[in-house]
């Protein structure tokens, strides 16, 4: 698995100067909200890395090595999830380190609230979107991700006009502090399931 | 004999393609080359046996073992040149050889720069700006460097020039003085075959037509010319296939000894593979 | 060693390896227990089938002018002499014929054929 793990970054490296360039003008365009953009990035281009191996039919090659269908999958997975916990990590920093240079109040847990927010946000999208791409290929998983966020907002937007939501939340509360250690779980969970679905896919696959 | 390869009654159905029961073998220490028209079914056999099919009827033997139990094991003893699939277009030689490491128990890194050196191919640069048969020799060459028994390739020397077409076949006769290595290559260019393959496998529309040593084909298989009188004497038992043409007929026989005796017709000639094919395709009985 | 094949001929490429090679033979050229290469070998370096440089070897041997010895290789078989010689006499006597069957097609006498055979023979 470390082979194909090193061929992703080496694409990844090849557009490392093309990303660099893309965060410094998005920075210098005054955007405040960074705490999206690396985690997001993150995933952005290990999903181009799909694209990538599609257009050589790398896919088709790597079963032909052993192990090439398990090792495609785990891979992505794992890269994945390191990756988009160091950006996350990196966010956090930075964001830490904005606020101390502009002085005033440090709320570090506000920053990390957020950060993990974004990050348990990002592993959604692996989380859903991989089987796709697995399945149908990056463009109709692109695809399959707008359809699904629409589709959550529609029907977040119609339940809450009977569901008072407030109240839900506060029903939840009786997690307390331990709610972040049930996201992880859930999070944790719904990525082996993930996970499980790609692996049955790839091994089934024909080209 | 001893069999690297043994293929038994695949089957596969597509929409407008159906593999009907191929099956031959690979001795070991030999080559073989596949030939047939295009679509006749040449890549898709040829996936089954790579394990990119996995959905098909019948059954793989590759030195012995079964391949849906023993992928693995198998992999690692296969060599793997395929039309168009391959590492993505950024990486180098350099990052094939560090992810090869990986990959394969028995990669030579040693072996690979070998190879590089003896192309001319720079490890730095990206495969993207390879000529494409600069990208065919290091393709063969990471199939190569990690001691394979079992070469396969799909159309090993399409797009090659003449003088690269002969240092892959030099390639691929150095291979097999191992007697333990056998090469399954498919291929358009004939003139190749005729001169290195041992045997030859012929598939059309999904079947294989014949499946014999090449020598056979080209010692005891001819083509024999004659007029229509001529050809009336013929009897059917004793020729393949036909096809008549405006001036004459042209017949295949696989029995140029015997034929001679019995007929005594002018022109019987050496048959080229690309005769062959297109009399066994085109001709009738 | 020296083989030349022929792809146009029309003889078939195993024939033609065995024939070269049993002159050889016969001429002493390849000498009485003489290392013979490997069938493998000898089809790299002629480019040409594994097949076929096998077939040659196994006529060779069934005619009794190699012998294999198993894990070692094909080494040249103890010729008798005379019955070198006599293939030596047959291939002249072969040419001779055929050169005797075009004067009867040209209806050249054989006393012509005698003269000619005569001038050749002082000028060698």
């Amino acid at each position: 698995m470390k082979g194909f793990i090193k061929k992703d970054f080496v694409i990844i490296k090849s557009n490392f100067k093309f990303l660099a360039i893309f965060i410094v003008i998005y920075c210098l365009l005054g955007a405040s909200d960074i705490s999206f953009l690396l985690p997001f990035l993150s995933i952005m281009v290990l999903i181009s890395t799909f694209t990538y191996d599609n257009n050589n039919k790398w896919d088709a090659y790597s079963f032909t090595l052993p192990n090439g269908r398990k090792h495609s999958v785990q891979s992505k997975y794992l890269e994945t999830i390191i990756v988009i916990l160091m950006a996350s990590l990196l966010t956090f920093l930075i964001s830490v380190g904005m606020s101390l240079v502009h002085g005033g109040s440090l709320d570090m847990m506000n920053l990390a609230l957020n950060t993990f927010g974004t990050m348990f946000g990002i592993f959604l999208m692996e989380i859903f979107m991989y089987p796709i791409i697995f399945k149908l290929g990056v463009e109709k998983a692109r695809i399959g991700i707008l359809v699904l966020i629409f589709a959550l907002v529609f029907i977040f937007s119609f339940l809450s006009s009977f569901i008072d939501f407030a109240k839900v939340l506060s029903w939840l509360s009786f997690l307390e502090n331990y709610w972040v250690l049930a996201i992880i779980l859930i999070t944790t969970i719904l990525m082996f399931l993930s996970y499980k679905i790609s692996l049955k896919i790839q091994l089934k696959k024909d080209f | 004999m001893d069999y690297i390869l043994e293929v038994k009654n695949l089957k596969k159905e597509y929409a407008n393609f159906t593999l009907k029961d191929v099956s031959f073998k690979l001795p070991k220490g030999a080559i073989m080359g596949f030939i047939g028209e295009n679509g006749a079914g040449k890549t898709t056999t040829i996936k089954i046996i790579l394990d990119i099919i996995k959905n098909y009827q019948g059954e793989v033997t590759i030195m012995g073992m079964d391949l849906k139990n023993h992928d693995q094991e198998i992999k690692e003893n296969i060599g793997v040149v395929l039309d168009d699939m391959f590492f993505p277009d950024v990486v180098t030689p350099s990052d094939i050889d560090k992810i090869m490491k990986d990959v394969y128990q028995n990669w030579d890194s040693k072996m690979f720069y070998d190879f590089l050196k003896e192309f001319s191919l720079i490890a730095k640069n990206q495969i993207k700006t390879f000529s494409k048969g600069m990208r065919k020799k290091l393709e063969i060459a990471t199939a190569l460097a990690h001691h394979p028994k079992l070469l396969i390739l799909d159309e090993p020397t399409s797009g090659l020039d003449p003088v690269a077409r002969a240092e892959v076949i030099d390639l691929f006769q150095n291979f097999i003085q191992n007697e333990e290595c056998s090469v399954l290559f498919s291929s358009h260019i004939t003139s190749d075959l005729e001169h290195i393959a041992d045997y030859i496998t012929f598939i059309n529309n999904g079947e294989i037509v014949l499946s014999k040593t090449c020598d056979e084909l080209l010692n005891n298989y001819a083509i024999v010319k004659c007029g229509s009188k001529d050809f009336a004497k013929l009897k059917p038992d004793d020729y393949l296939k036909y096809r008549k043409n405006k001036y004459n007929y042209e017949i295949l026989i696989d029995n140029k000894k015997q034929f001679k005796k019995k007929y005594e017709l002018e022109i019987i000639d050496k048959i080229t593979l690309d005769e062959l094919m297109v009399l066994m395709v085109k001709g009738v009985k | 060693m020296e083989i030349l094949i022929s792809n146009s001929s029309g003889i078939p490429i195993y024939e033609q390896i065995k024939e070269q090679i049993k002159k050889k033979i016969i001429t002493q050229e390849l000498k009485s227990g003489e290392l013979l290469p490997s069938i493998r070998s000898l089809a790299k370096d002629l480019r040409c089938s594994v097949i076929t440089t096998k077939n040659a070897y196994e006529e060779l041997q069934k005619e009794g002018y190699i012998k294999a010895i198993p894990s070692k290789g094909f080494y040249v078989a103890n010729i008798n002499l005379e019955l070198a010689k006599e293939e030596q006499l047959k291939e002249v006597q072969t040419l001779l014929e055929k050169a005797l069957k075009i004067a009867k097609m040209y209806n050249i006498e054989h006393s012509i054929v005698k003269q000619m055979m005569e001038i050749l023979m002082e000028g060698d």
